[in-house]
This record gives C-alpha cells, sequence and structure tokens, in this order.
C-alpha cells in the first residue's frame, strides 16, 4: 500500500511538468540533441546524401581526415583564426573598458559606437569590408599609401587574407568584450581600492593587484566564448574569402561547410562536425571546471 | 468554515529525510490552531502541505471530509501568509488584494467594494496605491492579510508572519490578528516558533519536534499539564527546572530525594507514583521558576549562590548555582537579589512535574 | 567607482596621461565608426565618384541610389522577411523558454538537475555540427526552403532559457506560492506573477535574439534556395554577388548594405542598455 501511493505520488504533478517542459524540451531535441547524435553515427559512414543506401566503414573518415593535408591546413587555420582573434579582442577589450569605466562627457557615445558593429549583421559589414579592401581603389590602401606604407593585397592574396578576416572579426566583437569587462570592473568593490590606497599601492599595483585578479573570471570566460566564437565563424569568411585565396582562410567550420553542402561528402563533413563538437566541448568542460573553482570572493 | 483532518502524514524528501512523521491531527470548524516548535520540528512542512505547497508522501489529508492529497494549492480555497509577506512588487496594495477575486472572475465593482471593505478594516485606506516596495513592515504585513481575508477561504494559513517585525510592532499585530479571528469566524492555522504568540494566540496548540506531534492541547492544559520534558520546557519562559531526584516512600508518604533536601508529592501525584512501581527509582523533576521560591535552610529542596538576576520591574529573574545544575527563580523576592548569596529553594508542590528520566513521558499527570 | 583614489601626482603626467586616454579611444572610436561611415558615404556616390577615393564626402550625393533600394529592388522585401519572422521565432522562443525556465525553478520533480544539465550540456556546442541532420528533417518533413522551415527548426533558445533561468532564480519562491495560493495556475504564475518581476530579463531576451535571428546568415542560407524565402543577409549576399554587381556596383551595394544596417543601429540606440544587461548579467559569473 505505502510503496503504491508513494509511486503514484512522484508522477502526480506530471501533465502539468510535461506541459512546461515540452514546448521546450521537443524542439531540444529534435533539432539538437538528435543532430549532434546523428552526425557522431553519420561519421562512421560513407554517405553521400543522393543514395538512399550507405554502409559503415567505422573509422575510415577519421582516418582518411588525419591523412588529409587540407584537414590539417584548416586546423591550423583554424588555431591562427582563433588566436589571432582572441587576444586583440580580449586585450583591447580590456583597455577600452578601463578607459571608459569612469563617466565622462561622451561616455556614452563611445560605448555606443563601440558596440554598434556587435550587432549588425556580419555579411553586411562583410561586405563593407570588402570594398574597403579593395586591392586597387580600396580606401585600406589609400590610407596605407598615405601613411607611406606599401599597399597591400588583402584578400586578394593568401598572404593577407586570413589577417584581414581577423580584423573584421575582431572590429565586430571587440565590443562585446568591452560590455562585458565594463560590467565586471563595475562589480569591483570599491573598498577594495580604497584598502590598497590607504596599503599605498600605485596605480600601476592597484591594476595588477587589485584589479586584474578580480575581473580573472571575466577574462576566462570571455576567452572561451571567444574561442568558442572563432571556431564556429562562417559569415564574414563567406563573403569576404569564401576559405581563400588558395584555401588560405578555410577553418575547420568552412571545410565542414564545403564537405558537407557542396561536396555531399556527408561521412567527411560530420567527422570534422564531431571534431568540432569534441574540442568546443573541451573548452565548455573546462569554462565549467574552472567556473566552479573561479568564483572566488 | 473548515474542518480539516491530517491522517498519519508524512512528509519525506528524496534523500530519505523525514520532515514530518506520521502526524493525526483534528481541526476543528473555527479553531484556532497553532503549530510551534523549534526550528526544524516539521511545523512548517505541516502547514506547507496543508496549503498543498508541498507533496504528502503518505498518509490523508481531508478538507471538509472530501481527501485533498491531489488537489493543488489553487483549488483548495485556502489562504496564506506567509512569513515575508510575499506581496506582489510589480502590482499595487489595490492590486495585491485584488489578485485572488481577479483570478476567479469576480465583476469589477464587487472587487472594488470589497477590497475597500477589507482595506478600511485593516486602515490601508490610503495605502492602495502604494506599490508594496514604499510600505512598512507592519504595513506589508497587513496587506498580507488582507489578501487572505478578502476571499473569505475556509482557513488562514499563517507562516510565522510576525517574525519579520520589531517587538513592539509585533505585539500590535498580536492583537490584531486576536481581533481578526474574533471578527472572522474562521479556521486558523498559524506557525510559529515563538511561545508568547502561541500561548496567546491559540484555541489549541500543537507542539511539534523532530517531525512528531508531542502534545495538543488548549494553553492552560499545556502549560499545567505538559505531556513530556520537552513540551514542558518549552513553554513557558524562563524554562522549566529540571533536576535529578529519587523517589522515596517515608511514613507512609513520597518524596522526592533531590541533592539537597526533599520534596513531598501531593496525594494525587503519590497515587501515581506508587500505581507505576516508581518507589524507589530515579525520576526528573520539573518546576517552573515562578513555582519555585526562597525558603529557610530546613525547608530547602535545593541551595546555591545568586549568580546572576534581572530585574524586570516588579519581579525579578534570578539564577541560582547550585553544583553544576542551575535553579532559575521567577519572583517578587527582592532580599535576594545579591550577587554570591547563599540561598535556599523550596518548589510549590502542587505544581511539581515528574517525568520518567528514558522515556521523558509526564509520569503524574 | 567615482572616488577610488585621489590623484595627486604632478600635473604633467596627469595630462599626458589624458591626451594617452584620447589617443586611445579616439582611435578605436574612428576604426569602429569608420566602416559605417565609408558605408554610408559611398552609398551616396556616382559610379565614376566612388574609385575616386581621394574624395571623401560624395560631390554630387546620388539620393537616388537609396530610393533605388528602397523601391526597385529586393532588399525591402528581405527586411521584412528577416523581421517577420524573427519576431515569430522570438516569440516562440520568450513561450518555450519562459515556460522551461519556470519549471526548471518552480517545478519540484524528478529529472529536474538532468533536464538542467542536458540544456547546459548543449550550451555551448557548435550549432553548425547540428546542420547536416537538421537540414535533413526539415527535408523529410518537406520544408526546406520555406519560412515554415526556417521558424520551425528555431523555436527554443539555449541561451535565452539560461537568461530566464538566471532572472527567475532571484525571485522569492513564495512569490509563486502566494500566487498559487491565491488561486492562479502555474500558467498564470508565470505570465502575472513572474514575467512582470523579471521584465528586464525578457527584454533583454527578446532584443538579442531579435537581432541574432534577423541577423542569421548560415542556417537560412542553407535551407532556402528561392530568393522569396530570403532573410536579409542571405537577400544582401545575393545582391552582392549577383552578376554583374559585383566590382561594378559598389555604390548600390553599399547603399543596401546601408538600408539594413541604419535601421538596425538606430534601433540599437534605444535599446542599447537592454543589450548591455544582457551581456554583463547573463552568465552568472559574480566578479
Amino acid at each position: 500500500m505505502r510503496a503504491k501511493r508513494k509511486y503514484r505520488k512522484r508522477y502526480d504533478k506530471l501533465p502539468i511538468v510535461l506541459l512546461f517542459v515540452l514546448p521546450a524540451l521537443i524542439p531540444l531535441i529534435v533539432f539538437w540533441i538528435y543532430p549532434i547524435l546523428r552526425s557522431i553515427w553519420l561519421s562512421f559512414t560513407n554517405w553521400d546524401f543522393i543514395s538512399p543506401t550507405y554502409k559503415i566503414i567505422g573509422l575510415k573518415n577519421y582516418q582518411s581526415l588525419f591523412k588529409n593535408p587540407r584537414f590539417f591546413e584548416a586546423l591550423w587555420h583554424t588555431v591562427v583564426f582563433t588566436a589571432g582573434t582572441l587576444f586583440p579582442t580580449i586585450i583591447l577589450g580590456l583597455i577600452l573598458a578601463l578607459l571608459l569605466v569612469k563617466p565622462f562627457r561622451g561616455n556614452g557615445i563611445l560605448k555606443f559606437i563601440l558596440f554598434s558593429p556587435w550587432i549588425t549583421p556580419t555579411v553586411a559589414i562583410s561586405i563593407v569590408w570588402s570594398w574597403i579592401y579593395k586591392t586597387d581603389g580600396g580606401i585600406a590602401n589609400t590610407i596605407l599609401t598615405a601613411l607611406g606604407m606599401s599597399p597591400l593585397k588583402w584578400i586578394a592574396s593568401s598572404d593577407t587574407a586570413m589577417l584581414s578576416v581577423i580584423i573584421v572579426t575582431v572590429w565586430k566583437s571587440l565590443g562585446y568584450a568591452m560590455i562585458f569587462y565594463l560590467s565586471a570592473l563595475e562589480r569591483v568593490p570599491g573598498e577594495l581600492y580604497e584598502a590598497g590606497a590607504l596599503d599605498g599601492a600605485s596605480r600601476w599595483h592597484q591594476f595588477f593587484d587589485i584589479t586584474l585578479p578580480s575581473i580573472s573570471p571575466t577574462t576566462f570566460f570571455l576567452t572561451i566564448i571567444t574561442m568558442v566564437n572563432s571556431l564556429q565563424a562562417y559569415d564574414q569568411i563567406q563573403v569576404l574569402t569564401q576559405g581563400g585565396p588558395a584555401g588560405s582562410t578555410r577553418t575547420l567550420l568552412y571545410m565542414y561547410y564545403q564537405l558537407g553542402f557542396q561536396e555531399f561528402n556527408m561521412g567527411q563533413a560530420t567527422a570534422v562536425a564531431v571534431i568540432m563538437i569534441i574540442l568546443t566541448a573541451g573548452l565548455s568542460l573546462i569554462q565549467f571546471k574552472a567556473s566552479e573553482k573561479w568564483v572566488h570572493y | 468554515m473548515a474542518e480539516i483532518i491530517l491522517k498519519n502524514i508524512t512528509k519525506e524528501y528524496e534523500n530519505g529525510f523525514q520532515a514530518v512523521k506520521h502526524i493525526d491531527l483534528e481541526i476543528k470548524d473555527n479553531e484556532f490552531v497553532i503549530l510551534v516548535g523549534p526550528s526544524g520540528c516539521g511545523k512548517s512542512t505541516t502547514l506547507r502541505m496543508i496549503a498543498g505547497l508541498e507533496d504528502i508522501s503518505e498518509g490523508d489529508l481531508y478538507l471538509d471530509g472530501v481527501r485533498i492529497n491531489d488537489v493543488s494549492p489553487q483549488n483548495r480555497d485556502i489562504a496564506m501568509v506567509f512569513q515575508n509577506y510575499a506581496l506582489y512588487p510589480h502590482m499595487t496594495v489595490y492590486q495585491n488584494i485584488a489578485y485572488s477575486l481577479r483570478i476567479k472572475k469576480v465583476p469589477k465593482d464587487e472587487i472594488d467594494r470589497r477590497v475597500k471593505e477589507v482595506a478600511s478594516s485593516l486602515g490601508l485606506t490610503d495605502l492602495l496605491d502604494r506599490k508594496p516596495g514604499q510600505l512598512s513592515g507592519g504595513q506589508k504585513q497587513r496587506v498580507a492579510m488582507g489578501r487572505a481575508i478578502i476571499r473569505h477561504p475556509k482557513a488562514f494559513l499563517m507562516d510565522e508572519p510576525l517574525s519579520n517585525l520589531d517587538a513592539k510592532l509585533r505585539g500590535q499585530m498580536r492583537v490584531e490578528i486576536a481581533d481578526l479571528y474574533q471578527r472572522l469566524n474562521t479556521t486558523f492555522i498559524y506557525v510559529t516558533h515563538d511561545q508568547t504568540e502561541a500561548m496567546t494566540l491559540g484555541t489549541k496548540i500543537v507542539v511539534m519536534r523532530d517531525g512528531e506531534i508531542q502534545q495538543t492541547d488548549n494553553p492552560t492544559n499545556l502549560f499545567n499539564y505538559p505531556a513530556n520534558k520537552f513540551v514542558a520546557g518549552f513553554i513557558g519562559t524562563p524554562t522549566m527546572n529540571f533536576f535529578d531526584a529519587e523517589v522515596v516512600e517515608e511514613n507512609g508518604q513520597v518524596w522526592l530525594k533531590t541533592k539537597d533536601g526533599k520534596i513531598r508529592a501531593t496525594e494525587e501525584k503519590a497515587a501515581k507514583l506508587r500505581e507505576g512501581n516508581w518507589i524507589g527509582k530515579a525520576v526528573t523533576g520539573g518546576i517552573r521558576p515562578e513555582h519555585t521560591v526562597f525558603c529557610s535552610e530546613e525547608e530547602a529542596a535545593f541551595k546555591g549562590e545568586v549568580s546572576v538576576f534581572e530585574l524586570l520591574g516588579s519581579n525579578a529573574i534570578i539564577y541560582v548555582q547550585c553544583g553544576d545544575e542551575r535553579i532559575v527563580l521567577n519572583t517578587d523576592d527582592t532580599v535576594h537579589q545579591e550577587h554570591g548569596k547563599s540561598v535556599y529553594m523550596k518548589v510549590k508542590e502542587s505544581r511539581l512535574h515528574i517525568f520518567d528520566p528514558e522515556t521523558e513521558r509526564t509520569i503524574t499527570n | 567607482m567615482n572616488t577610488r583614489y585621489s590623484d595627486n601626482r604632478p600635473l604633467p603626467l596627469r595630462i599626458l596621461e589624458l591626451l594617452g586616454k584620447i589617443l586611445i579611444l579616439g582611435t578605436a572610436g574612428i576604426f569602429t565608426a569608420f566602416p559605417f561611415i565609408w558605408m554610408i558615404v559611398s552609398s551616396l556616390k556616382t559610379k565614376a565618384d566612388i574609385l575616386n577615393t581621394s574624395v571623401f564626402f560624395p560631390p554630387d550625393p546620388q539620393w537616388s541610389n537609396i530610393t533605388s533600394i528602397l523601391f526597385d529592388s529586393p532588399i525591402p522585401k528581405y527586411i521584412f522577411n528577416s523581421a517577420w519572422v524573427s519576431l515569430v521565432i522570438v516569440a516562440l522562443q520568450i513561450i518555450s523558454g519562459a515556460m522551461l525556465a519556470y519549471a526548471l525553478v518552480f517545478l519540484k520533480f524528478r529529472g529536474n538537475k538532468l533536464l538542467f544539465g542536458i540544456v547546459m550540456g548543449t550550451y555551448m556546442l557548435p550549432v553548425a555540427a547540428t546542420y547536416i541532420p537538421s537540414y535533413i528533417i526539415l527535408a523529410d518533413w518537406h520544408m526546406l526552403d520555406s519560412f515554415k522551415g526556417l521558424i520551425i527548426s528555431s523555436t527554443v533558445s539555449i541561451f535565452g532559457i539560461f537568461l530566464l533561468r538566471q532572472g527567475f532564480m532571484q525571485i522569492p519562491k513564495g512569490l509563486v506560492e502566494a500566487a498559487r495560493m491565491d488561486g492562479a495556475s502555474h500558467w498564470r504564475a508565470l505570465w502575472e506573477i513572474v514575467c512582470p518581476m523579471t521584465k528586464s530579463s525578457f527584454i533583454t531576451f527578446g532584443l538579442m535574439n531579435f537581432i541574432s535571428t534577423y541577423n542569421n546568415y548560415m542556417w537560412p542560407s542553407l535551407i532556402t534556395k528561392t530568393s522569396n524565402y530570403f532573410l536579409v543577409s542571405q537577400g544582401l549576399r545575393a545582391f552582392f554577388i549577383r552578376d554583374g554587381a559585383y566590382g561594378t556596383e559598389w555604390a548600390l551595394v553599399m547603399a543596401a548594405s546601408a538600408v539594413v544596417v541604419v535601421p538596425l543601429l538606430i534601433l540599437f540606440a534605444f535599446t542599447q542598455k537592454w543589450f548591455i544587461n544582457g551581456i554583463g548579467g547573463e552568465t552568472g559569473i559574480k566578479g
């Protein structure tokens, strides 16, 4: 009797719980969880999207990926692109936030300007940038020439294409990092500085001993989120370079796109996707583990 | 207007902890029932089960004869006043009070009439347009009560409603709640850890500890005839004095032999002690501070030295150290208010309580 | 924040610092604003002027560039598509997200923690990794190349669930319980008590997701092929690369970009604080 009643009790609220959970859970399963699992499954097959049948070929997709120089090139480009966007974004974002944290005239408009690229469509601004980068008659080269430097070929050359894409990405994400840092800086308790001032700490020391440690969780979070975003950058690459010239801006994601939606090599494409999932999962795990430890005051 | 019956109610959490253990309780219509006990005794959980805010793990809950275990709180027609008032901060006082009627789709003009009526009875008329953030603690408390009253619910539940108020306001609100109860003629169930509130407001007090009911009775009986040592110690301030004693029979008289003397058991108590075969055994004695008095050396049951005294106006609380025990007196005797003074004390025999040292149950009720 | 320390360093040093500050902020401001300004001035130039970079402002503003985009191009249609599809998607995301967040915070049920773990687990996964199977699903449902497909594949926002959960956790449980005692269903408690109290989370959620759906490119471009169904990013790119325009019609391309970007900048000017709230508060990092 007792066991029976408890059993029933547990499911008592089930209808209301389902009502509240399912509207989000069903799409979550259909368009997130199932596709991720399906991707993993497809990465062990040789499906070409057109044929109705396909074979399980085990790790062959991964083996051929690891034998393919294009893959390592893409991996390397991903690393370069990630590092190239990460450091400028974080460092410049912090500098701008430090300069803007104390209110002054024009502070609001500056924040508005610096943040505005983040809300505009990447495609639109990438088009504008490709106009700026135009080799002959582009304003970028006009400015370089005016400054006495030799013009660059920007997105037209495999030497500078990655740099060009990185500049656009940093330009777009800088404001996000700045806003993030601003709210972190505003939350550093003022007493810490008062205590620091009483201890005779110089401003330099205040920055390294008080400010920097206090915002370290933010720095960490931003690092992870910027890396995850860089791993998924697509729009600007598609508009500016389509992975070129000569594959010089082909990142893992762009390779995935080309394999899957241009070459219809679904097995290989999903194998790349799985590698990306593993990379991001690794980053999220680090983030998660660290945030447990790092919320330290 | 409601009769609420709890039958063998248990609350067990997922981790196996039992917050409430197999309690039975009958709450008659128009009673003012107080659930009282130290924190963690399960009183709030019990109230929340009656409200429907906690699932009942086992047992049956009846409201006017209908089992309501599985009825959701919104359909129980019971109102509740929360400890933190739980006023909706984005609504005005008027909207807060009117919310339940709006849900019931009561016509607008009737809502208006009833809100104004309730507001005037609680002195809230001038505050109707304010938001809760602009109110004082006492005003919030009144709004919370107004929100409950307006519904004419079957029962009022109150969860430590006064614990967030300062002492003066608490006394005042206590009177108002008592007054409200007189006017509304409804069942009240009130949770508190404050025994003063319990004793002054309740018609029936349920003392709980560790998820179990210790005693259910009216205030007078609870004070005079506590069922066990816990209840005896919980009700009354300062706390009842407890001491070790041995039951002896000398010359046809039953005595409690204490460390420093002895106390005569009344006829009634002597009979109970004989009946229960307690002669020659150890018991725990209990006497309230107001029933402990100073006396001469010959009469003394206890002796010791005054360690602390607190003057409260007409009377004083005197703490006497007797070896490693402490006896507290509540007395108007001003002679002995002197630190370190040696004193002798006896007890009012008719007010003596005797407990089984093992089970802590009262032997002599 | 404003009285952190008294500055008693020598005056020249302070002036130097001020100049440095102005220099850095000025450079950053100009660098950030420049592409927008360049876009706008370019959009008003003639075909001849636009190739002459020594002329900054258009000598003879070609307002006809703008009007031809507004009245004789598909761009307004793409903007309209983006706007209404995003509105529908965000509305669905708010409803589903609010309900799930409510369940996670206020309902007690088995699997609550597991459910949160699942949501949490998908938070940072690369959405692109879901595209191939999602594409197949939409193909099976015959929803490729349709607004239906676009909408149905985006009805849940994990970011939004996080944001709302964060907000809901600030609400004392007693308030929801009070509403339940007052006779409110969970549904009413969510929309009449919880929602008004976390209005700012809802606004932030709505705006941020509106913008990101509005701007979204990769997924819509994979599943829609007919220009009737293009959202603005895809439409703009199609306009950019359509035959002939690439390389010759820069003024028109810039005009089209301006028509897309400027309204967003104006919207952003009025709603900036909600974005800042969302970014500052979304993570729950106390620091």
